[in-house]
């Protein structure tokens, strides 16, 4: 075989595996954001982004409002005071490897300005199923409301 | 070329083409194949589950089982080793023998083993017992009693454990049971350093990948969920001690798997098809003529692979712990570049490559001249000097950025005084930052040349006012570089001192050129770094100081949060535990044990656990019969617990209850929660009574160990903060003793709280002769409660100890370049050589260290011991004051400590001795001021062995051990208590458990000032060492540099060491006296040779001017006798003779004027000479020959030299016509040209026949030469002439390999 063609036939090869590898593993369940409904209340969209985040491991919609230093819990995972660069990337490794079925929020409360949500989610991990308590907690910063708790047990 | 090189350019060259593609393909379609083959391995998959879901469950089944027969079958030989001691069997045969070295034994093999050991007599009773107490088995022991070994399992509150019962014979009669228990699984999850969650289980389910359950129950049996396979698991009797459950592998979760290892397959390959690519690439890249476009073909090259890297994820998606973990390190910076410390790291080494890739090509190929078209640009020059100034201060910023980002965005404690040697992740990070202002300092460097060449115009290096308006450009753009900045990231005094070392540092380099000195050395690189920690440290210091402040604004903004809404969840998480499948499943079978523990259980998973919350849970019936309860420190709250069960809700109800007491508050949580299930009603009542107190500032109280993965708390930051409340300025709590009782808020911390714009800021004040920085929050505007987080300010010692830490740091990157130096000098084929100032350092370094590392070792371990004996005779003191407080109690009767003690006594006892204790009778735990930890059977209610056997059986009145939980020893005080009638009547003890933090600390201290001091001794010892070594070396090293001189040809030499007394100083003067010797006699020797010459070209002359003139004068004889004799042809006849008189006047014409070039006449014309346009004139001569090939590799813009550019001409022809004549005019002849540290090089290169050494050694002698035509000067006046020039010649050749000549002239000044 001639060598021009060795290249274009080692080309071919490397480009259809870039196609295969370059598969975005967060392409959502089809869990949107409309499809769960939004809320009313002022923080409410920020609550509605942590519900679908969180179902779609979409971890974009959740660290666009973490405030500067966020709390983050995970169930056999990181444990700490992260910044919110650092907490981005510690829920995208936690999502990895663990798909959470649909999020709601049962429980959605406030006190003296500083709201509050849970709710349970079932997840699959290693193959098996189990569940999780999600604690969600807001703070007013400036005129908008950030994250600065977030827990998955 | 070395060996490495010539290999890559035999792969890579014409001829090795072929190889290249054939790797590069035969990568490709591996890659090709692996896809192929994970595609059809998943169609595969999807066609045949079921068989393939069979047989992976059937193996895993297999594994399970095989686990737990491995762990019986070790327990079952640990047992009949001990059965079979003789210790075992002679205390057993004579109850009456001291049973002291049985505890030993059986301790030490426990131990050894990791198991509960127990030895009973043939009547059952319990002589010896090493490990936890839970369960009894008085059943399996009367069964092993009648001979029989029996295995089987029980499962506690905590621990599920595997036991075996092993009869001790002797002589046919049995003596006893040795039962021997080892922990298979763990029902409590908790996960920290005291009590790790490592069943069995749990390791199986990790490593296998799905779920695998061990039910050791009574009536276990196989799953009936159709999602696991279960087997049988057999005793050692052959009976069944339980079931083991494997989950049925999940398709998509197996795929997954495969695809992993095929991912890791597909890396490699990838790796490889980049290694290669990038190899080609840069070997192409080497070879580009112009400096710029292989600087910045390198630059786009090494990026490209970066980015490559970032884009496949590698190596992140492989190795996801250690340094590649986010939870250390991550910045969303360059979408990935440092998306954890691993990936830093990975992309401060492609900017250190690149830097020092494009570095080394600017200094190769003269940094220090200007384009010529810029000189007559002078406002673009200065325009351009702004620019670079402004670039400067630029990077700077970057800089400043990044190292904000490493701290701020990481959890990595820089500042950490315990922590003296830094941790993988740690030491990666620094080492990444190191490199990133090592990059800095490269870059501002060449910046700062380039800006001293364009104000200088040309490479005039020795005006130094230069250096001065230089240093004022930066002083502006130092101090703009601020003002319009709100937050400059660097402080004015920090651009001041960056823009004075690049200075400094760049006049330091141009020194070092301007000596003849390179550049590109070790020692420059060691300089570098040596500096770059002294640069960025002071960054990194004050980012790490403003992120403790962030840090404690954290804290504060936690302590002022409403707890109400935090507590609520917690106790509401609580109460949803109680619903969970496990709880009803549980309370429908109505197994009284299981029943009883389910209290336990939900506590355990549940969020009052993991914070550590004093709480009550239980469950009751539906007719408010308790059935199952689990207290932590809940006794405060058993009123509101039996309110609730007054009066139980119908559907999930929470009441908050507040207690104010003086200035606390504490608030209690109390909730209940039906459990229904379908239409059966109310099955039962989940019940849970939450406390908090505000002192605590409502966080749990309870210790770390019953905490899973606790939470960073305050106390255990490396700056101890406390935290306080005031009240209209007066102190109410604070939760340390740094505030005395009373405290008022100073007067201008009152005025700026009276602002109601402000609520929160930081003050420094002196408290109590302590100078401390203070964080004051107020709970709302409107506010009279402000909370206070104060931090002692940092004082010398961790100054002290931060510098050592600084060095540490340096001395881990210097011993990173070495290795990385020796490997590069290794790859290149270069042996580095120690010099003997290298050996001298070394051996004088081994001398001073070995002798401190025993001394560290040594002091280390004495501090460690003593440290021991403070705590033992701490623990000594606390036991015999408790022990005291007690006996005195007895008043005399043995018989009241059988009596419990109630909780307000133990508490008192507590109080009064300072500390926690534990009370035992016989060797039964009775009290204990942390029942907590007994109830969840953390710990065991059973005395300690080896302390029954010392104190009870021993007599000793005080007994210290170190204890292990987990991977935690802690030390323990044991002390009879002795009554009237002097017999023990019980034991205390104070274990150290409950202070796991304080020791910690103690320890750490005292690690990080045994440390410290002896880095800082270290650190004095190298520089002496060093200092020493190169005083002693430095007479040596001179010497050895003026024996090369000589060895060159320098005649006069002189060492240049002055006052050398002793072996040296006598070698040097005899050096010197040889050397003088030499150069007389060398003198003699020339004018001998010159004297001999001139006779030679004398004789040749005289021997070259014969030959013409003996035709000559046989002409003029014939043309005499001709004319004389009229010979008719006389004409003809003159004509000849004129003729041949005339040939041979133009043949003494040109020996003359061969010999006066030689001569030197007339006088050369010195003038600027470019180098590669006279090269270029002397080929053209020659390459009209169509045979001949001519390789031309000019530098761009070579220096002129100051030359004859006609004579230079002629040397560059004679040599390119000697070459020529060498191939026999055919042939490649390679010219190559560039400057390097003021000189112009010029080699030519041809592949002619070559010459032997004989022939070279005469090879410039004039008269010499290996042709049959010429006079043989050619060589002799291109040497002459380049001599002259102030050049040098060098001629390498070998015989059949061709012939290289180097000529070296300097550049114009």
């Amino acid at each position: 075989m001639k060598i021009r063609s060795r290249i274009v036939l080692s080309l071919l090869a490397v480009f259809a595996h870039v196609l295969a590898a370059s598969g975005n593993p967060a392409l959502g369940q089809g869990i949107t954001r409309d499809s769960l409904g939004g809320s009313k209340s002022e923080y409410g969209a920020i609550l509605d982004d942590v519900e679908v985040g969180i179902s779609t491991s979409n971890v974009g919609l959740l660290a666009k409002h973490f405030a500067p230093q966020v709390g983050i819990n995970l169930r056999g995972d990181e444990n700490g005071t992260f910044s919110s660069n650092q907490a981005y990337y510690v829920l995208m490794k936690f999502f990895r490897t663990r798909k959470f079925a649909r999020l709601q929020f049962s429980t959605v409360g406030a006190s003296d300005s500083n709201p509050y949500a849970t709710g349970g989610v079932e997840f699959m991990y290693k193959g098996a199923k189990a569940r999780a308590q999600v604690y969600v907690a807001l703070m007013i910063e400036g005129r908008k409301h950030v994250i600065t708790q977030l827990s998955i047990y | 070329m070395n060996r490495v090189q010539s290999r890559f350019a035999t792969s890579f060259s014409l001829k090795g083409r072929s190889h290249t593609t054939r790797i590069v393909f035969f990568a490709s379609a591996l890659l090709v194949l692996s896809f192929l083959a994970e595609f059809m391995f998943a169609r595969y998959v999807e066609n045949n589950w079921e068989k393939v879901a069979e047989q992976r469950s059937r193996d895993h089944l297999q594994q399970a089982v095989r686990a737990f027969s491995d762990v019986q079958r070790e327990v079952r030989r640990v047992g009949t080793e001990t059965a079979q001691h003789p210790t075992v069997r002679a205390v057993l045969s004579d109850p009456s023998r001291d049973r002291r070295e049985l505890f030993e034994l059986v301790s030490r093999f426990a131990s050894e083993h990791d198991v509960g050991i127990e030895v009973y007599t043939a009547q059952a009773r319990l002589v010896c017992w090493h490990g936890s107490s839970e369960p009894s088995h008085q059943r399996e022991i009367e069964v092993a009693l009648g001979g029989k070994l029996v295995s089987f399992v029980t499962r506690s509150q905590v621990f599920t454990q595997l036991f075996v019962a092993t009869p001790v014979w002797s002589r046919g009669k049995i003596l006893g049971v040795v039962l021997v228990r080892r922990t298979v699984d763990l029902n409590y999850p908790l996960n920290n350093r005291v009590v790790m969650n490592t069943g069995l289980a749990e390791q199986l389910t990790r490593d296998l990948g799905v779920q695998v359950v061990y039910d050791f129950s009574p009536d276990a049996s196989a799953s009936k969920d159709g999602r696991y396979s279960s087997a049988e698991l057999i005793g050692i009797d052959s009976s069944k001690v339980g079931v083991v459950s494997v989950a049925h592998l999940a398709r998509n979760a197996y795929l997954e798997s495969v695809g992993g290892s095929f991912h890791i397959l597909n890396v490699i390959l990838w790796l490889v098809l980049i290694g290669f690519a990038c190899t080609v690439l840069g070997i192409r890249i080497a070879t580009i003529r112009s400096v710029l476009v292989r600087g910045v073909a390198a630059t786009v090259l090494i990026w490209f692979v970066r980015f490559v890297l970032v884009w496949f994820d590698l190596p992140s998606s492989i190795l996801q712990t250690g340094v590649f973990d986010p939870g250390f390190f991550a910045s969303t910076f360059g979408n990935g570049l440092a998306k954890s410390v691993g990936e830093m790291f990975l992309t401060t080494c492609a900017l250190f490559v690149n830097t020092a890739i494009v570095g080394r090509f600017v200094v190769e190929n003269g940094w220090r001249t200007s384009p010529r078209w810029l000189k007559r640009h002078f406002v673009v020059r200065w325009l351009l000097v702004a620019a670079v100034a402004v670039l400067m201060f630029l990077l700077l910023r970057g800089y400043a950025a990044t190292i904000r980002s490493a701290v701020f965005d990481s959890t990595l404690q820089y500042n950490d005084p315990a922590m003296i040697l830094p941790s993988f992740e740690l030491a990666t990070m620094v080492a990444s930052l190191f490199l990133l202002s090592f990059c800095l300092v490269a870059v501002v460097v060449g910046l700062t040349s380039s800006a001293f060449t364009l104000l200088a115009g040309c490479a005039t290096h020795g005006n130094r006012s230069i250096w001065f308006v230089l240093a004022g450009v930066y002083a502006v753009a130092a101090m703009l570089g601020g003002i319009e900045l709100a937050s400059p990231l660097v402080s004015l005094p920090f651009r001041l001192f960056f823009a004075a070392s690049a200075l400094g540092i760049t006049y330091y380099l141009h020194r070092q050129a301007i000596r003849g000195e390179s550049i590109i050395s070790l020692q420059t690189l060691l300089l570098t770094f040596a500096f770059c920690a002294v640069f960025f440290y002071p960054v990194l210091d004050a980012n790490v100081h403003d992120r403790d402040h962030n840090r404690i604004e954290a804290y504060a903004q936690q302590v002022i949060r409403p707890a109400d809404s935090w507590l609520k969840f917690v106790l509401d998480e609580a109460l949803q535990e109680f619903l969970s499948n496990e709880t009803i499943s549980t309370l429908a079978n109505g197994d009284a044990n299981a029943v009883d523990r389910l209290a336990f259980d939900r506590w355990a998973r549940s969020t009052a656990a993991r914070e550590g919350y004093s709480c009550i849970f239980a469950l009751t019936d539906s007719s408010g019969y308790e059935l199952s309860r689990f207290m932590i420190g809940g006794e405060a709250s058993m009123e509101m617990y039996h309110n609730l069960l007054q009066d139980v809700p119908k559907r999930k109800s929470i009441v908050v209850h507040e207690n104010v007491t003086g200035v606390n508050t504490i608030r209690v949580y109390s909730g209940s929660i039906p459990i229904v299930t379908g239409g059966d009603g109310v099955l039962a009542y989940g019940h849970v009574v939450l406390a908090a107190s505000q002192q605590s500032l409502f966080r749990g109280e309870s210790p770390s160990v019953l905490r899973s993965q606790p939470q960073e708390l305050l106390e255990t930051f490396h700056r101890p903060a406390v935290v306080s409340e005031f009240h209209d300025g007066q102190l109410v709590t604070s939760t340390g003793s740094l505030l005395p009782i009373g405290y008022q808020l100073p007067a201008t911390v009152k005025a700026r709280l009276s602002d109601s714009t402000q609520r929160s800021f930081w003050s420094e004040e002196r408290i109590d002769g302590t100078v401390c920085e203070t964080f004051y929050i107020k709970r709302s505007l409107t506010n009279n409660q402000v909370v206070a987080l104060s931090m002692p300010e940092l004082g010398l010692s961790w100054h002290l100890v931060g510098m050592v830490k600084v060095v540490v740091y340096y001395a881990i990157v210097v011993l990173m370049l070495v290795i990385g130096f020796l490997v590069v000098q290794w790859v290149r084929g270069h042996r580095y050589e120690f010099t003997f100032r290298d050996k001298l350092l070394g051996a004088l370094l081994v001398t001073a260290l070995a002798p401190l590392i025993v001394m560290a070792t040594y002091g280390r371990q004495y501090a460690n011991d003593r440290l021991l004996e403070e705590t033992a005779n701490r623990l000594e003191q606390e036991t015999a004051t408790l022990a005291a407080s007690i006996e005195q109690r007895l008043q005399g009767e043995e018989g009241i400590v059988q009596e419990a003690l109630s909780r307000d006594e133990i508490d008192r006892l507590a109080t009064e001795a300072g500390t926690d204790f534990n009370l035992y009778v016989g060797n039964q735990l009775q009290a204990s001021s942390r029942p907590e930890l007994y109830d969840a059977e953390v710990l065991d209610k059973r005395l300690s062995g080896l302390a029954f056997a010392n104190t009870v059986l021993g007599g000793k009145r005080f007994y210290l051990e170190t204890e292990t939980i987990g991977s935690y020893r802690y030390a323990v005080g044991y002390r009879p208590l002795v009554s009237g009638r002097d017999r023990i009547a019980g034991i205390v003890s104070v274990p150290t458990l409950y202070r796991i933090e304080e020791v910690e600390e103690e320890i750490s201290l005292q690690n990080a000032l045994i440390f410290g001091v002896y880095a800082v001794v270290l650190l004095a010892i190298v520089i002496i060492a060093a200092t020493f070594a190169n005083r002693i070396a430095a007479p040596i090293h001179k010497l050895t540099l003026a024996t090369k001189r000589v060895a060159r040809g320098d005649q006069h030499v002189t060492v240049g060491v002055k006052g050398a007394d002793g072996e040296i100083g006598e070698l040097i003067r005899s050096f010197e006296a040889m050397t003088e010797e030499l150069a007389r006699g060398r003198d003699e020797l020339v004018r001998f040779e010159r004297e001999l010459a001139w006779k030679e070209m004398a004789k040749q002359v005289a021997h070259e001017i014969k030959n013409p003139l003996t035709p000559m004068k046989l002409s003029i004889q014939h043309l005499r006798q001709t004319y004389l004799d009229r010979v008719p042809n006389f004409g003809q006849v003159f004509d000849d003779v004129s003729r041949t008189i005339i040939e041979q006047i133009d043949a003494l014409s040109r020996i003359a004027g061969e010999f006066a070039r030689f001569a030197r006449m007339p006088k050369p014309t010195l003038v600027s000479v470019d180098v590669n346009a006279v090269l270029r004139e002397a080929v053209l001569l020659f390459d009209k020959d169509p045979n001949l090939r001519f390789e031309l590799q000019l530098g761009d813009e070579l220096p002129p030299v100051r030359s004859d550019r006609e004579e230079l001409r002629r040397v560059f022809i004679n040599i390119i016509r000697n070459g020529v004549q060498a191939m026999n005019n055919s042939g490649l002849l390679q010219i190559h040209s560039w400057s390097d540290l003021g000189r112009t090089l010029v080699v030519l290169k041809d592949e002619g026949t070559g010459m032997s050494e004989e022939v070279k050694r005469k090879l410039f002698q004039p008269n010499f030469s290996t042709k049959t035509d010429g006079m043989g000067l050619g060589l002799a006046i291109t040497k002459k002439t380049i001599d002259d020039l102030g050049g040098s010649i060098v001629v390498e050749s070998e015989v059949g390999k061709g012939t290289t000549v180097t000529i070296i002239l300097p550049n114009e000044q």
